[in-house]
């Protein structure tokens, strides 16, 4: 009885817990997959889930069943990741490319964590200085500010990385295959806009 | 297909729509969004269920265990470059650790981040090293408990696994470190004038690649190596004289040359140490971390000197 299990988890049962894992885990993936692509994203989320109902065990109101409270916490979490999401400079900047990529018909759409990973791949080979100012740029969304002090040199140092770190990223990119030149012209250009 | 969230999904949204979509995520409350994200039948076709439950399981066990052993594993982003690096993007910056070829490596180190923004790698021998940002370990390729080569560079704390048969190896700009089993903090940045060894526990052997000098360093001491010229300079057991957090230097019996490296590395200052060889006394005393003239004119006292400024 899913009532029991409630009560039990409240007293700090974490078999419990292991119980309700397995009543509602897979539907929770399910409900995550339709939303969120990769793998250990979903992971992430649904681990979160289960993690905040065992710190939150005492505060649990409803005694009869716990479906509402899971799939709740699972919908806020994805808007949460899809918030994130928007807000990373690269996002967007991978949205632009996929509409500039609409008209050539050749190009396989990728999934945002694909164009995530070949860029990184790619940022392996710059120096270090171009390497982390585009990962706190892009990636993490710093500002030039804040990306000065993090790595303890000047803001004007900041711009000169990136915009040389941006462009030798665009001449590497120009040889991937699934991202057309035209695409790349325009994240090179959505890069320069924070130059 | 009115729902955005679809477009998304399909790759149909434009950049304007998506300015759009991100302007009402911005402005929106989780409540208000909930009918954008409903209950859905969504192909599985394409992912592996179970595989997926198991490793979320694991990952529920074994933060809960730790949450019980009172320490905090913070899920950050491990950013995977070429498979050779693991580049850990902090709140406050990066931390490199190099991992050469192994593809099991993101398995076999642990990594946990604490509210100072340092980053502690578990390495496979059971070592510990906790980071500050900005430094860089380097595992060697054939690195395992049998054979514990790193390279570094930065400042970390090092809690060294003890193995008598199997030395532990740091190599550092300039200087090569040997130890068995100890604990000791570590700033080496060839950027730096002075690197810098303090030992808490067990017996450290450092060797100055410049100068090939070896000296053994026991519990308590601290040797300040310097860069240019890769000599070292050891203070002696007593209070750490390292504690400039209450502007203050601490010294106990130590060597003249000991005393002005710490004075060069906390000023950044540029004090000749030719006049050491005139100042033969050990000094035990205080000096200030905060007013270099003040602490030049109680040396010039002390030694009978005069200092050019």
């Amino acid at each position: 009885m899913e009532s029991d299990l409630i009560r039990r988890l409240k007293q700090n049962d974490q078999q419990a817990l292991d119980s309700i894992y397995n009543m509602y885990g897979r539907q929770l993936v399910v409900y995550c997959h339709a939303y969120v692509k990769s793998p250990q994203d979903i992971e992430e989320l649904v681990q979160d889930v289960f993690l905040a109902l065992w710190n939150s065990r005492g505060k649990i109101r409803n005694t009869e069943t716990l479906r509402p409270l899971l799939f709740k916490s699972m919908r806020n979490r994805i808007i949460n990741f899809y918030r994130s999401r928007f807000n990373t400079p690269l996002f967007e900047d991978y949205i632009n490319i996929n509409e500039e990529s609409v008209s050539d018909e050749s190009t396989p759409r990728i999934e945002y964590r694909e164009f995530e990973q070949a860029v990184i791949n790619h940022i392996a080979s710059l120096p270090k200085t171009q390497r982390e100012t585009i990962i706190l740029s892009r990636i993490e969304g710093k500002t030039n500010e804040e990306i000065a002090e993090i790595l303890h040199i000047n803001v004007q140092s900041v711009k000169n990385a990136l915009h040389i770190g941006l462009k030798k990223l665009k001449e590497i990119l120009d040889k991937t295959n699934g991202i057309s030149l035209i695409s790349i012209y325009a994240l090179f250009d959505t890069f320069s806009d924070i130059i | 297909m009115n729902n955005p969230i679809d477009k998304l999904k399909n790759g149909n949204l434009s950049a304007e729509e998506f300015e759009v979509l991100k302007k009402l995520f911005n402005s929106s409350s989780d409540e208000e969004l909930a009918a954008l994200f409903p209950e859905t039948q969504s192909d599985n076709g394409d992912i592996d269920v179970d595989g997926m439950l198991q490793h979320i399981k694991t990952g529920i066990d074994m933060e809960i265990k730790t949450q019980r052993q009172g320490e905090r594993i913070k899920r950050f982003k491990i950013i995977a470059i070429a498979a050779t690096i693991l580049s850990v993007v902090l709140m406050t910056g990066i931390a490199y650790i190099w991992i050469g070829n192994k593809t099991d490596a993101q398995d076999s180190i642990a990594l946990y981040s604490d509210k100072n923004g340092s980053i502690t790698a578990d390495l496979s021998d059971g070592t510990r090293v906790i980071m500050k940002t900005g430094s860089e370990i380097i595992l060697s390729d054939n690195f395992s408990p049998r054979h514990r080569k790193v390279s570094f560079r930065g400042e970390a704390y090092f809690n060294v696994a003890k193995d008598g048969k199997h030395p532990f190896t740091i190599r550092t700009c300039n200087m090569e470190v040997n130890v068995r089993g100890t604990s000791f903090n570590l700033f080496a940045d060839d950027n730096a004038k002075y690197s810098e060894l303090s030992l808490d526990k067990g017996v450290v052997i450092l060797t100055s690649t410049k100068t090939s000098e070896t000296i053994t360093l026991s519990a308590g001491e601290c040797a300040l190596l310097n860069n240019t010229t890769g000599e070292i300079s050891i203070s002696h057991p007593g209070r750490d004289s390292s504690n400039w957090q209450n502007n203050e230097l601490y010294f106990d019996h130590a060597d003249a040359r000991y005393v002005v490296d710490r004075i060069n590395k906390t000023y950044d200052a540029n004090l000749d140490t030719l006049m050491v060889n005139s100042m033969t006394e050990k000094f035990t005393g205080v000096l200030p971390a905060d007013n270099l003239e003040e602490a030049m004119c109680i040396l010039e006292n002390l030694y009978n000197i005069k200092i050019r400024r």
